[in-house]
């Protein structure tokens, strides 16, 4: 499943954050699959104890999530602790994702950024963070400000409840009803693997997931309350019970754990991704209403597809330059001509299926990587391969390119030597003799293996980082000039990982 | 290169043969100049330089944070494995930190039973945490350098007129005013060492 590249990736970025014991488990993990607390001692010959808190720093850090699995035959079941690769490579993005907040709710970056820090916090533990943070002579923050800034995080799906601490889960029944029920579509298109049937066991129904914390009104006919907090009165008035409800807020504020929630994140960055992947190749005076139906865009019903209402697109027009002239019409055509159709549920809207431009952006990537490592013959017959999908004849491969014969052999035997192609051989019968042909496919593991090379390339920047961060310790008269290099690198790392995403997370 | 000529000259005389003509030099040309291309890669919008700042701040946070766990080392083994060096000592500043049970919330609704049973802490305590190391390492960098100030004065009395002691107490100074994620970052576009890596990149990864 994860590739070797991206195992060593995935225990360097863990090495950095949390130290060398706690890598040495995740290694475990990551190498074997899901392991129970006493195979993992044994493995590694360390003491129970520093194993316990390994495991409690990645669990709380969304690394790793532990099930219940069944013993052998009979009732008994052992704890099993399963490392989640995607959320460990997510790590080195949370830059970006603090970005997101930056853009859509400032005033709830802080917020966030305690979150991203620290894993899973409390809502009490956020206020005491945020309180303990605020510089001497400033005015704090009052609670009920700062709830109200965490809850718009939650509305907005940018936080979530964490999982399921230990949930129950069988590797070896395949039924999962309730999963397939919520997740049908992924179901039917993709085997899950076993890491995704465990988070999905363990993630609790949507709507407990973005339940946001209770306001508690003490006057609740206070006329400057928001609208929500009106609202939350006129509850309270109706719930003869102030006792009940006031308990719940306490245990909601103390003691649930909140996280960030990587989907939204993450789609999110597709979103930005292909908004901007696409802006070179528009025409003349549509980038407006490219860029206005990204940002009308409403809350995702799935991950492959961007929504906008046509008024909300209109809308965010206006604000723009020369989009007042523009008239329904002109905005209706050329939305269809970027591909975004009417939908079906709402025929006010369009809507805007990202796989395209997704599957569009990786084959350019790979081709680049031929172009650039074996030049344009390589890269023309790589692009044939990869349009025809089958199995292509060497004479077909050389008319259709047009390249000399000699040529074509040598290049196909290049790319078939680096694992990029396939060939097989077909003997043709006739009545005076035999006479064989050779087929050529695009080798099935390419795209793995040009993740694996992605995940490779991170992993050298990463350890370039360390080097010049070692040498900064050591202190030197170039310290200026290592820290820029730094500086580079880490900016390198930053753009690289747009590629690494695209084809592990988009 | 002249002997090795007049010997075979003279070895094959009669045949007529042989080498008398000296190698012609050529004089050296400098290889032609070169314009680069613009180093687009090094060029940070201001997005980017957030992202750094940001990726800095993370990462300097969980290296100091409880989360970060050590491997107990003995103390004799490591005096005895490798002499101490000067820059150890910025990294002894990171020696102390909270207790890790005073940050997660210990209970079998968060964590699995196995790994909350061997806890302690029962309740939640009222300790009041920090949640900010940068606060904690500037206090230690305070008593490092009157540490070094009280060493600095005893070996005065015993050595006087040292030079490296100064030149040490100037180096701390300027260490101590280094802050990644404090500094602004620039970038020196007319630094040569660039050039090389930079190429590397953009083979691989336009």
């Amino acid at each position: 499943m994860v590739s070797q590249h991206g195992i060593l990736l995935a225990v360097a970025i863990i090495s950095d954050h949390f130290g060398p014991l706690v890598s040495k488990v995740c290694r475990c993990l990551l190498r074997h699959g899901a392991l129970p607390l006493q195979e993992i001692v044994r493995r590694l010959e360390l003491s129970p104890g520093q194993v316990k808190n390994s495991l409690l720093v990645l669990i709380q850090h969304n690394c790793v999530q532990a099930f219940n699995a069944p013993r052998g035959n009979g009732d008994k079941t052992v704890t099993h602790y399963l490392a989640i690769f995607d959320n460990i490579v997510h790590r080195q993005r949370f830059s970006k994702f603090l970005s997101i907040i930056r853009a859509d709710i400032p005033e709830s970056e802080a917020l966030l950024e305690g979150l991203l820090q620290n894993g899973r916090l409390t809502f009490g533990q956020l206020v005491e963070r945020t309180i303990s943070k605020v510089p001497e002579g400033s005015i704090t923050p009052a609670r009920e400000e700062i709830r109200m800034n965490f809850n718009k995080l939650v509305f907005a799906h940018y936080v979530e409840r964490c999982p399921k601490p230990e949930p129950f889960f069988d590797p070896l029944v395949d039924e999962q009803s309730t999963s397939s029920r919520k997740r049908a579509p992924k179901t039917v298109e993709i085997a899950l693997s076993i890491d995704k049937k465990v988070v999905n066991t363990a993630a609790l129904s949507d709507a407990e997931r973005f339940s946001e914390i209770p306001y508690i009104m003490e006057d609740a006919s206070n006329a400057n309350d928001s609208p929500r907090s009106s609202i939350s009165g006129a509850k309270r008035k109706h719930n003869a019970l102030e006792g009940d409800a006031e308990l719940d807020s306490t245990i909601a504020e103390n003691e649930v754990l909140w996280r960030a929630n990587f989907e939204k994140f993450t789609f999110c960055l597709k979103k930005k991704f292909c908004a901007d992947r696409k802006k070179p190749k528009l025409k003349v005076g549509t980038h407006p209403i490219w860029e206005a139906f990204f940002e009308a865009s409403l809350m995702e019903r799935d991950n492959n597809s961007v929504t906008s209402p046509i008024n909300g697109i209109m809308e965010r027009l206006g604000q723009k330059e020369g989009g007042t002239s523009m008239t329904l019409d002109h905005i209706t055509r050329v939305l269809e001509e970027l591909n975004c159709s009417p939908s079906s549920e709402d025929p006010d809207s369009f809507i805007l299926d990202l796989s395209r431009i997704v599957e569009a952006s990786r084959n350019e990537e790979i081709e680049s990587l031929v172009r650039k490592k074996y030049g344009q013959e390589a890269f023309t017959i790589f692009r044939l391969l990869v349009r025809e999908r089958g199995p292509v004849e060497t004479d077909k491969i050389i008319d259709t390119t047009i390249l000399d014969k000699q040529i074509v052999h040598g290049t196909l035997y290049k790319l078939w030597k680096d694992d990029y192609i396939d060939t097989e051989r077909i003997l043709s019968g006739t009545g005076t003799g035999n006479t064989q042909y050779f087929v050529w496919r695009v080798k099935n593991t390419f795209r793995e293996q040009f993740i694996d090379n992605l995940c490779h390339a991170a992993l050298n920047l990463r350890q370039m980082v360390n080097y010049i961060a070692e040498l900064l310790l050591e202190g030197s008269k170039d310290d200026t000039k290592l820290r820029n290099r730094k500086n580079i690198l880490i900016l390198a790392l930053t753009r690289h990982d747009d590629s690494l995403m695209l084809f592990q997370d988009f | 290169m002249a002997s090795r000529g007049r010997g075979r000259g003279r070895g094959r005389r009669g045949g007529g043969y042989g080498f008398d003509h000296p190698a012609k030099h050529t004089p050296h040309e400098d290889f032609p100049d070169i314009t680069l291309p613009e180093m687009t890669c090094a060029r940070a919008t201001m997005e980017e330089k957030a992202l750094i700042q940001s990726t800095l701040k993370f990462e300097d946070f969980w290296k100091t944070s409880c989360y970060h766990l050590e491997e107990d080392v003995p103390k004799k083994k490591n005096d005895d494995k490798e002499i101490e060096r000067y820059s150890d000592r910025k990294r002894k500043t990171h020696s102390k930190r909270e207790a890790l049970a005073s940050y997660l919330i210990l209970t079998p609704a968060n964590f699995p039973v196995e790994l909350v049973q061997g806890s302690k802490r029962g309740q939640p305590s009222s300790k009041k945490l920090r949640w900010d190391r940068s606060s904690d390492d500037q206090a230690f960098e305070v008593f490092e350098k009157l540490e070094e100030k009280h060493k600095d004065g005893d070996k005065k009395t015993e050595k006087d007129g040292d030079d490296e002691d100064e030149h040490e107490e100037e180096e701390v100074e300027e260490e101590n005013s280094d802050d990644d994620y404090n500094q602004n970052i620039e970038f020196d576009d007319d630094d040569d060492d660039w050039n090389q890596e930079e190429e590397a990149h953009e083979d691989y990864y336009d």
